[in-house]
């Protein structure tokens, strides 16, 4: 089981080198400073995570496994110095931007940063788009992308070469002005 | 008169944590449901859903979005297509103090693949303070296995508060749509 979960972390996503030891029934997973480790425990028991281990209950399966590995490979990622650069103002401005995929909890822990990051998971939109939409302020979405990006979540291009397609049928079946306003009926309806 | 649709799927472990109550917390009428004796012993209460829930909203110009609730094992999955065919969005809700809830996640995402080719999704996972693992990284990447961007938040189906944030962050991917995608 170990080794098959080791193999899906190599398979073209490993960014750090584990080590893997078995100690007593116990395994222990180590970065290579020996910084993070894993340490599963008992059924039923739970060990206190600190900030710089994480524990895993049995039985787990590979997968488990394998999202814990990517869990701390993204933990050492963000604390490595080689982060990507932030968003110079010249691509705030001229860029649309995309997320990859739906940010950890911490990313998004207020209402006005879960609603620009749904909307960013569907569309290709700038960050005054993004602004005039949600009715936030232009400096919070500007944090708000810099942070995305700084996970390295974020993806971006000239506004020109956004993709602009839509696909659901039934929106897609109505003209703009339509769509919002059904959108916007139903928020209204629901006191959102 | 126009009609739109949601439809809520996922898991319920126990009365009052999933489909049938979230919808109950929005729809306009008393939520139809059509539950019986529960014969599944991976679902720890007394009835479950065999049909489906339905609810709904009246909006302000007569329009009728509909809400639906699929019934969630997988004995009944033959439904999912025909219940999801033309919903505007599909909102996901999971258990997570079931056994394997990242299992029944997969699972669920398989089986509304055609809906989510084209229409937005939010996930909700249920009973997270006492069940925090797997964290909602992990519903993340199960989703991305599977091809899908979607929100993951922890959300309680009885709290009102969490059912509307869900339907909030799905209404935002169709806005995203409506008013960007043009």
């Amino acid at each position: 089981m170990v080794l098959r979960s080791l193999m899906r972390v190599i398979d073209g996503r490993l960014r750090q080198r584990w080590i893997a030891t078995a100690v007593e029934g116990d395994l222990v997973v180590r970065s290579e400073d020996n910084r993070i480790a894993l340490q599963p425990v008992g059924r039923g028991a739970y060990a206190d995570a600190t900030e710089h281990s994480r524990v895993l209950a049995f039985p787990f399966n590979y997968h488990t496994l394998e999202d814990a590995l990517n869990e701390l490979g993204d933990l050492l990622e963000q604390a490595s110095p080689a982060m990507p650069s932030r968003i110079d103002r010249h691509a705030m401005a001229t860029n649309s931007f995309r997320l990859r995929h739906w940010p950890e909890s911490g990313l998004v822990a207020t209402r006005e940063r879960m609603r620009m990051s749904a909307v960013l998971l569907r569309a290709d939109v700038s960050a005054s788009e993004l602004t005039r939409m949600i009715g936030c302020t232009a400096g919070e979405c500007r944090q708000l992308l810099t942070d995305l990006h700084d996970a390295g979540l974020l993806s971006s291009e000239p506004l020109a070469a956004g993709k602009r397609d839509i696909q659901n049928p039934f929106l897609s079946s109505l003209t703009v002005r339509e769509r919002v306003g059904v959108i916007g009926r139903i928020r209204a309806r629901l006191g959102l | 008169m126009p009609e739109f649709k949601l439809v809520f799927t996922g898991t319920t472990g126990t009365t009052g944590a999933g489909k049938t109550t979230a919808i109950a917390a929005v729809s306009d009428v008393a939520p139809m449901a059509t539950e019986a004796r529960n014969m599944d012993a991976g679902f720890a209460k007394a009835t479950t859903t065999v049909g489906m829930d339905y609810g709904e909203l009246v909006l302000a110009d007569g329009e009728t979005l509909r809400l639906y609730g699929t019934p969630g094992q997988e004995r009944f999955d033959f439904m999912w297509k025909i219940i999801g065919r033309g919903a505007l969005g599909l909102i996901i809700l999971i258990d997570n103090s079931r056994p394997a809830p990242l299992e029944d996640f997969s699972r669920y995402l398989a089986g509304f693949a055609d809906l989510l080719r084209t229409a937005p999704c939010v996930v909700g996972i249920g009973r997270t303070e006492g069940h925090p693992l797997p964290g909602l990284d992990a519903f993340v990447r199960v989703a991305a296995r599977h091809g899908v961007t979607c929100p993951v938040i922890a959300a309680n189906a009885t709290r009102k508060d969490d059912v509307l944030q869900v339907i909030d962050l799905l209404l935002w991917q169709l806005t995203a749509h409506a008013e960007v995608a043009c």
